[in-house]
């Protein structure tokens, strides 16, 4: 792991400038827009820090539709009233931004009469937006809801906006990589970013580098099917393109993660995922087929 | 009294966007409009692509039930294979689908519903910001002050439902380890420790805290008990019953009209009338010919088609799957319908706790899996929300066809081409409105006692267009 401080380091020291009156909670708008709404289960799969400490002691989230009580137009109200504070706000958007249909395919609210699609409430609420952080792989890259044939036409956040932002792929994002991003922002503002604005931190190294097998693919040892323990470069993994510290950060509090389920990486966090990342299986030649295991050697 | 129309766009806590519109006539709802308001052609977006591809993508339409829809896709596609599965791989899958499951309906419950009746007060934007005429809080402040806590325990209590996913099946949301041929993860000692352990900790939190916390409800809110009540026919397509009957929660099967009856998947039509798509025929079959996109359609008013069992609008999700099973006589009310839901995880503990009993650790069963020329099946499972439905077709070598129907489709769908409206539209009519300002309080527990999800509801038959081709990287 790099050596940058920890999620719960950056977290607390968050925190402690608050408590110090150095600054008040940064405001933040959550927008979920076109996709499979992981974003907001990841969030709540956070800790240390988890969403409440999120919630009470690092950003002052005043739009979140999934966990929000207010419904109706009051709550998209709650946009306005920040969007025309005056005030720094953090924009963070989930999801990816159809335009076909006029951009009725993802219809945010209803607000003095008119529909809100996604693509008009996503602009409107960037325009004062001190930053703009996108979450999940759809935000950032279009994801699975512009794989082809695209038919809603839905483009990332970035391309809608033709501005630079910061980005946390994965699909869903992995809760300590977006907390800790948020972490990041709320301590010192923009984080260390690669080309495409992902957070270094995270997404600065392959899979493919850190992986536990490594010692498998430099022995050449190559799993043929799943369910083996060895390195699954021959199955077409997308470990060695795909940059994040799944290897380190693991899975919901588990030691486990899709390559210690005995499965390729799928490069879920790439951009051109999941078009340009399949087939998310191909079989080696060589290997069984209807017939004995081979390679299952689980002690 | 003149008619009124109450638009509620967006109702939050729910997952994916959704809009609702009630007329209000004489102090009752005389009519109701649910608007699912996203739309995303996951149907698709399959066609052309490798077969094995499927379930890693149908798990993608959604993030709250994603094991489901891995489940529903690996089972379509081994009937389209002609692939058994081991059965200690079908354990691990169920045993996988019930911490989603337990996960699901702890979030449902304390993170989607309670702010409906309890007030979650310091915790921004937890609270509601509406004018206190407009709000309808009852609790005591001892009592809110409990179920506040209760929230906040239940944020570990689901954290550690998919800990047990990952566990298992390395990732949640959208995980990794069920596969054609049963999972792909060698079950060992560690996996059987933990999740024994993670098991042990959400049955206590379900039984102790989560069942009595809805009975707080329904003693507070006494009215919910019975307000919305929806059309009285339900569907099953029962609860982990592709395993042995010993492990099932409920059973597959219809209450018609107050009569049991048999599944039979070649009943279910969608109607896409008052939905913003376009076809040549209205009524539409899985694997059927594709509607367009048509927004803006005369008489649509949401993204969801109504798909109907023998021109008959039924419920499904855990209550309905309950009453199919003779297992649930309670109150079918909002609260009624979430008490079932709070029972019903009680059960997939239980059932969790037997599979944990015949489950053995040993290898997975993969080998290379060869995808046919051509090939057809399908899978009708139970879901968190309900029966949950996908189809495939192979053509060389790829999928030609596939069509996803989850149960938000049936629960929160428009009126049908016959004038039906669907069940939650049922469930609101003739909801009586005492004084207008409560309105979207009241519409709102109700819709939410559904457990919507519109973003899995946003699908399209598939079409014919030509595979694609693809790069291999």
């Amino acid at each position: 792991m790099p050596s940058d401080p920890s999620p719960i380091e950056l977290a607390k020291m968050a925190v402690q400038k608050i408590q110090n009156g150095e600054r008040s909670r940064l405001k933040a708008i959550w927008i979920e827009t076109s996709g499979c709404f992981a974003e907001f289960v990841a969030m709540l799969n956070g800790s240390d820090p988890d969403i409440l400490y999120w919630l009470t002691q690092m950003v002052d989230v005043k739009f979140f539709a999934s966990i929000m009580a207010d419904q109706g137009e009051v709550a998209y109200q709650d946009i306005v009233d920040v969007v025309e504070s005056g005030e720094e706000y953090l924009l963070v958007v989930s999801g990816a931004i159809p335009l076909a249909q006029g951009g009725h395919c993802a219809v945010i609210a209803k607000y003095q009469g008119e529909l809100i699609t996604a693509e008009a409430a996503v602009k409107y609420a960037a325009a004062n937006a001190r930053d703009v952080l996108c979450v999940g792989t759809c935000a950032c890259y279009g994801g699975p809801t512009a794989a082809r044939p695209n038919e809603t036409e839905a483009v990332d956040v970035q391309t809608l906006l033709n501005r630079p932002v910061i980005r946390a792929p994965g699909c869903p994002c992995h809760p300590e990589w977006a907390l800790g991003t948020f972490a990041y922002i709320v301590n010192f503002g923009q984080p260390p970013v690669d080309g495409d604005g992902r957070p270094l931190t995270y997404y600065g190294t392959t899979i493919h580098r850190i992986c536990p097998r490594r010692s498998f693919f430099d022995a050449q040892d190559f799993a043929s099917q799943f369910g083996s323990p060895e390195c699954m470069f021959a199955l077409g993994c997308r470990g060695p393109i795909t940059n994040t510290v799944c290897p380190f950060t693991r899975w919901n509090n588990s030691n486990n993660w899709p390559i210690g389920a005995n499965t390729t990486c799928i490069g879920c966090a790439n951009s051109g995922f999941p078009d340009k990342m399949e087939p998310f299986v191909t079989y080696p030649a060589g290997g069984t087929e209807g017939g004995e295991e081979d390679g299952q050697d689980v002690d | 009294m003149a008619k009124t129309l109450i638009e509620l766009d967006p109702v939050t806590r729910v997952s994916g966007l959704m809009s609702l519109g009630v007329q209000i006539d004489q102090g009752r709802i005389t009519d109701a409009q649910s608007g699912g308001m996203q739309y995303r052609g996951m149907d698709r977006m399959l066609q052309g692509r490798p077969p094995l591809d499927a379930m890693r993508l149908t798990s993608r339409t959604c993030g709250i039930c994603s094991v489901a829809h891995t489940i529903a896709s690996t089972m379509a596609l081994e009937m389209a294979m002609g692939v058994t599965p081991d059965f200690n791989g079908e354990l691990i899958r169920a045993i996988t689908l019930g911490f989603d499951t337990i996960q699901n309906n702890i979030r449902q419950i304390y993170q989607l519903a309670i702010p409906d009746y309890a007030n979650i007060c310091g915790i921004p934007p937890l609270f509601t910001n509406a004018p206190e005429e407009e709000t309808d809080f009852r609790l005591p402040k001892n009592v809110n002050d409990l179920l506040v806590s209760h929230y906040q325990a239940s944020i570990g209590f689901s954290r550690s439902a998919h800990k047990a996913v990952a566990t298992i099946a390395g990732k949640a949301p959208h995980n990794h380890g069920i596969f054609v041929g049963g999972v792909t993860t060698n079950f060992d000692i560690d996996m059987y420790s933990i999740v024994k352990s993670i098991l042990h900790g959400l049955t206590e939190f379900v039984r102790d805290v989560m069942i009595p916390d809805v009975a707080i409800l329904m003693e507070y809110y006494p009215e919910y008990r019975f307000l919305g009540h929806g059309s009285g026919n339900y569907m099953s397509y029962g609860y982990f019953a592709f395993l042995p009957e010993r492990f099932w929660v409920t059973k597959p099967g219809l209450l018609l009209d107050g009569a049991f009856a048999e599944l039979n998947p070649d009943l279910i039509t969608e109607s896409i009338r008052h939905t913003w798509l376009k076809a040549e025929q209205e009524l539409l079959r899985p694997l059927d010919e594709p509607p367009t996109l048509d927004f803006g359609k005369p008489g649509a008013y949401s993204w969801v088609d109504a798909p109907r069992y023998a021109g008959k609008v039924v419920e499904t999700g855990p209550m309905a799957g309950l009453i199919v099973s003779g297992d649930y006589s309670g109150d079918t009310g909002a609260l009624g319908r979430i008490m079932a839901r709070a029972l019903f995880t009680q059960m997939v503990c239980e059932k969790m706790r037997l599979m944990l009993e015949y489950v053995r650790m040993q290898p997975a069963n993969q080998q290379q899996w060869q995808v046919p020329e051509t090939g057809e099946g399908h899978a009708l499972t139970g879901a968190m929300r309900g029966g949950l439905g996908h189809w495939i077709r192979i053509e060389n070598q790829k999928i030609a066809r596939y069509t996803i129907l989850p149960p938000s489709n049936w629960n929160m769908s428009p009126k049908s081409g016959d004038g039906q409206h669907g069940a939650c539209e049922q469930a609101l009519i003739g909801t009586p409105i005492e004084d207008p300002k409560k309105t979207k309080v009241i519409v709102g527990r109700i819709v939410r006692s559904f457990d919507p999800c519109l973003n899995c509801a946003a699908h399209v038959v598939s079409d014919r267009a030509e595979p694609f081709t693809f790069q291999i990287a």
